[in-house]
């Protein structure tokens, strides 16, 4: 086990410049254009999600799907890799039909992402081998043979696939042979490498028992055949699996102790919530006490979620935790936790003290009416409007019938929600009403990535729906702003010592007479997504950067000097200052 | 010779399964089926549109329950109760995106009534809709200051929505005037809590929990702030106690969302099937049935006082008095749960308890004939009589028509020999529509006018009564009836 000082420790000794120091971009000046527009469609993003849904109401039509944003072939940009449904009932007539062109099965589109900035997307599933055509939920994205190519990890209901990436622009079923397969139904996964080996280890969250000849048959309170919440089953233990180096991955479920307490797991992020070093394992459960599994450093983990006040809401209610995002959202080092629930329960915001306590701050964050209407899936802090502090979108969609009044296009369908972080105010104002047409339109959002897909320094959104079509969210910051007044940084890490896109690390932006702003490597959270596994920062009206801070997941510390702003930059391990 | 009919103690469960039935009878609507459009109605500019209800799609109980209530706006689309009481029929019945635009009608139309500003605030704070909900509820307790669950859910609101020097200070008053809210210390606690001061919060929290101990978020806030302080045992033994309690919370009286709870349909159809049950004295198949309905709506007091009667009637004495605690927590003035625990106790030969259960009844409700006629029925097996007398006066005075009222008054008399008198009740207590009882009642007038000298008006009711007793299968009556008959020279029918 690499030991270094902590997280808090590094922001302690290296944060110097002031805290609260400087001024912020303020958000005043509402743009005129929307902020994001929809361009799936022209950009030959064409994706339809089908649930299969035939009037039987299995629970798994209402849960997926989810996508992911990651360059699968080194190329430089974003490529999507989207999970499709399948139907349980093979002779039922589907409620809703795919589109005319609708192809079955998992794809995968390539960016071929011109210079001029003009985005299009290729579907090359067929040439790339990833087409999996099962009862698709998730997807997570890693390297976990440090070759320096993105893998990718697929949750079914049903058997899991693990694909490698060849290099070659293919990719081979490695499932049976790595051992990490798992019959369950698996929701939301991350890649993490928890004993710091320098190999990625895999968490796979499963769901509940739900079996189609098992299927009950469940209402709305007015009396409508309708989807079963998961009390009606139960909770199946989620998996971890270690990976040995060689190609092959352990399960250590068991032997890990991570099976001693579960629920309907169905939102998982990694970070080390206690500073002590180490990669913890929040997982958000369905209708049950969230689990924070701390990391012993011993291969096993212990549930603290209690403890440290993370397991429930302020008033002790077990809410139906779905994703979740985590970030320094207050720009002091600390970690701010969200997690979406259900329709009537807004979501939850717990946020982090230098004792590793967490508080539910959802009304002082203003949070929990604007969001209380709705069913919150995909979520993440970015920083939308590169001022420098991390904003909320989050996509909505119901699982039970909902109210004619709140009733949309379908019965489940509501709308995403943009939230801009007021900084020192801390306090969130919704922004959905200058989103654009997408903001407006009312689908069953589920998946939610998060990336500069055109490598323009603001970041986009890739939102999956239920029986719906994919969106691809383009920032329009640029639209709206003169790039003087909004810089911005993308740093992209490579480690030969640790896992290859050194997943967990710690990234600092040290800004004269500002607070350092901090970003963690990550492909996880959200629902049933992964995004970028670049991190990005947005400086605001200062491009002056003093030094880009690193702490490598082998808790090694660096020092980048001579950074400049507005570009995407590779760091190497090494290649800083050491501190 | 004595009347041989014995005085029946009342045990009239239909009576009250009818009244609760009635409540669905005659629903017939003139509404054609399916989606209620209100497009006909006459509306002001003001009120809010009603919502459209998709009536179909409803199960039965539900759309009887909301298609009855549309009817009545239909009728008068601009009176208050009209569009509140559909309101609650929606709000009980979980569409309450339905319910809201309704409540705001009511309360539109008549803004002096107290409880359609309550439910509009109600329903408004569980829909975190906390802006609008603040100023309802403010309304609210200008109409009424003293209602305490108004006062608690608007200093939720104020918390859910960040206020929290607005949040103090209610609590502060609301502890002024209830200082054993344990909400209202929770409350407290928590505005504490946000601003850093923990021991405050503890104070708050750790007096909440005194006065419920089983306050789920209460302990769980107590024991989390014993951790942000870093008390890590105080912390772990409060967080063990909350995992025991989690769901638990003090039981607040709110009289009037009772009101809207009682109209959910489900465990209003449960009733209704009880009620059913009881008069195919399919006993056990209606225990279950009311407490289906007690699943859906644990604080549904008829489901409560029926059981009562029930268990008691099964043997299940236990059971029963569970029943009458729950009932009389819940609505301590309701006389019906004292009513049919007096007859558990009755039953249980406990008379002495059962005479007090029947008095306090009374005490609710004084006009009550039942309690009247089983409480001189208690009073008769203590040799009481003269009192017995006098209470089935009092309920033949307030309720003529009762048959069992008019018997048990007309054979003391006739007993005290008051003949005259004694044979005018107990003619009235022919009208009764029971035909077990029809014999006795027949039989009872028969050897009253035989005692008062009255040979043929004797002998001809006592053969009326021989033949409602053989066609109703009573042989012992029969039995008797043939003695007497025999006693008076009378010849005795072969049967």
């Amino acid at each position: 086990m690499i030991r270094g000082i902590s997280r808090r420790g590094l922001l302690k000794a290296l944060a110097a410049g002031g805290l609260y120091g400087g001024s912020r971009v303020s958000g005043a000046g509402a743009p005129e254009a929307p902020l994001f527009r929809d361009i799936a469609a022209e950009t030959g993003l064409n994706f339809h999600h089908s649930n299969g849904a035939t009037g039987q109401h299995y629970m798994p039509e209402a849960m997926g799907p989810g996508g992911a944003l990651f360059d699968y072939d080194n190329d430089g940009d974003l490529d999507i890799y989207l999970v499709q449904g399948t139907r349980f009932n093979r002779s039922g007539k589907l409620l809703s039909p795919p589109p005319s062109g609708w192809k079955p099965g998992n794809r995968l589109f390539k960016n071929l992402l011109a210079e001029t900035g003009e985005l299009r997307f290729v579907d090359v599933t067929e040439k790339a081998g990833v087409g999996y055509m099962g009862y698709g939920m998730g997807v997570a994205v890693g390297d976990y043979d440090n070759d320096g190519l993105l893998d990718l990890y697929v949750t079914n209901f049903g058997r899991n696939v693990l694909y490698h990436n060849n290099g070659d622009g293919t990719f081979t079923d490695v499932t049976r042979e790595a051992g990490v397969d798992d019959p369950h139904w698996s929701t939301s996964a991350a890649w993490v490498d928890f004993d710091g080996d320098g190999y990625l280890d895999l968490f796979v969250c499963n769901y509940v028992d739900f079996t189609v000849e098992g299927n009950r048959a469940c209402s709305s309170p007015a009396g409508e055949p309708d989807y079963c919440t998961p009390k009606m089953y139960h909770p199946v233990p989620s998996r971890l699996f270690r990976n040995l180096g060689n190609g092959k991955f352990e399960d250590i479920t068991e032997a890990s102790g991570i099976n001693r307490a579960y629920g309907p797991a169905l939102g998982v992020v990694c970070a080390d919530f206690n500073g002590d070093g180490r990669t913890d394992i929040y997982v958000a459960n369905d209708t049950a006490a969230n689990q924070l599994w701390l990391n012993q450093g011993d291969g096993t983990f212990r549930d603290a979620a209690l403890d440290m006040g993370v397991a429930y809401s302020m008033d002790g209610l077990a809410k139906a935790g779905m994703g979740v995002t985590l970030g320094d959202v207050e720009n002091n080092g600390g970690q701010v936790l969200l997690v979406t629930n259900l329709t009537r329960e807004g979501v939850t915001v717990f946020r982090g003290d230098s004792r590793g306590q967490f508080d539910d701050v959802t009304a002082e964050f203003g949070l929990l009416e604007a969001t209380f209407g709705n069913t919150g899936f995909g979520a993440g802090w970015f920083d939308y409007d590169n001022d420098g502090w991390l904003d909320l979108f989050i996509t909505n969609g119901a699982v039970t019938i909902l109210g004619s009044e709140h009733r949309g296009a379908s019965t489940y369908a509501q709308r995403k929600q943009l939230f801009h972080n007021e900084g020192r105010r801390k306090r969130f104002r919704e922004t959905s009403r200058l989103g654009g047409a997408a903001f407006k339109i009312e689908e069953v959002g589920r998946g939610a990535a998060f990336g500069d897909v055109d490598n323009d320094g603001a970041i986009d959104i890739v939102v999956t729906n239920d029986n719906g079509p994919v969106r691809l969210l383009r920032n329009q910051l640029w639209r709206n702003e003169a790039p003087s007044r909004r810089h911005w940084l993308t740093v992209k890490l490579e480690s030969p010592r640790t896992n290859r896109f050194a997943v967990g690390a710690l990234v600092g932006v040290v800004r004269s007479g500002q607070n350092t702003l901090w970003r963690q490597v990550h492909t996880d959270s959200s629902y049933l997504s992964a995004s970028d596994v670049r991190v990005h920062f947005g400086l605001g009206d200062q491009p002056q950067i003093e030094a880009v801070l690193v702490q490598w997941p082998d808790h090694k510390h660096e020092r980048f000097e001579g950074i400049k702003a507005d570009r995407i930059m590779t760091l190497r391990q090494g290649a800083g200052k050491g501190i | 010779m004595q009347g041989s009919a014995e005085p029946n103690v009342k045990i009239d469960r239909l009576m009250i399964g009818i009244r609760r039935a009635a409540w669905y009878v005659g629903m017939a609507l003139a509404l054609s089926p399916g989606t209620c459009t209100w497009s006909a109605m006459a509306e002001r500019p003001d009120l809010p549109q009603l919502p459209p209800l998709a009536t179909l799609r409803y199960p039965p109980a539900v759309r009887a329950a909301v298609e009855e209530a549309v009817a009545a706006v239909e009728a008068k689309p601009r009176d208050a109760a009209a569009n509140g009481t559909l309101a609650m029929v929606l709000h009980a019945n979980h569409l309450i995106d339905e319910a809201v635009a309704c409540y705001q009608r009511a309360h539109l139309l008549d803004p002096s009534t107290f409880r359609w500003a309550y439910f509009l605030g109600l329903i408004q704070a569980s829909q975190a809709d906390c802006e609008h909900a603040t100023a309802t509820l403010r309304e609210a307790l200008r109409l009424d200051p003293e209602y305490l669950p108004a006062e608690l859910k608007l200093g939720a609101c104020l918390l859910g929505s960040g206020q929290w020097q607005e949040a103090s200070s209610l609590y502060e008053a609301i502890l002024k005037k209830h200082p054993a809210s344990a909400e209202a210390h929770y409350g407290v606690g928590r505005v504490h809590a946000v601003r850093n001061d923990l021991n405050g919060a503890i104070l708050s929290f750790r007096k909440a929990c005194e006065l419920f101990p089983g306050f789920g978020a209460a302990r769980y806030a107590l024991g989390h702030s014993y951790e942000r302080l870093g008390k890590k045992d105080q912390a772990a033994a409060e967080l063990a106690l909350f995992e025991r309690d989690k769901r638990s919370a003090p039981r607040l009286e709110d009289a009037m969302l009772d009101e809207v709870n009682a109209l959910n349909a489900d465990a209003v159809e449960e009733l209704r099937k009880g009620d059913e049950l009881v008069r195919s004295a399919r006993f056990e198949d209606a225990a279950a049935a009311y407490e289906k309905a007690l699943v859906v709506n644990p604080r549904l007091v008829p489901a409560h006082v029926h059981l009562i009667s029930l268990y008691g009637r099964l043997g299940q004495a236990a059971k029963a008095e569970e029943h009458f605690q729950a009932a009389v927590t819940l609505k301590p003035d309701e006389p019906e749960s004292y009513f049919d625990y007096g007859l558990l106790l009755a039953g249980q030969e406990k008379f002495p308890e059962a005479e007090k259960a029947f008095r306090r009844t009374l005490e609710i409700n004084s006009a009550y004939a039942g309690a009247h006629i089983n409480l001189g029925y208690m009073l008769e097996t203590q040799g009481k009589v003269p009192e017995a007398l006098a209470e089935y006066r009092k309920a033949v005075e307030n309720d003529p028509g009762d048959p069992q009222a008019q018997f048990n008054a007309g054979r003391i008399l006739v007993h005290q020999k008051n003949y005259q008198e004694g044979i005018q009740h107990l003619l009235k207590s022919l009208s009764t529509t029971d035909k077990e009882s029809k014999p006795s009642y027949l039989y009872a007038v028969g050897a009253a006018y035989t005692r008062s000298g009255d040979r043929e008006n004797g002998l001809h009711y006592l053969r009326l009564a021989r033949q409602e007793a053989v066609a109703g299968r009573q042989s012992r009556l029969v039995e008797s009836i043939d003695d007497d008959l025999r006693t008076l020279g009378a010849e005795v029918p072969r049967n």
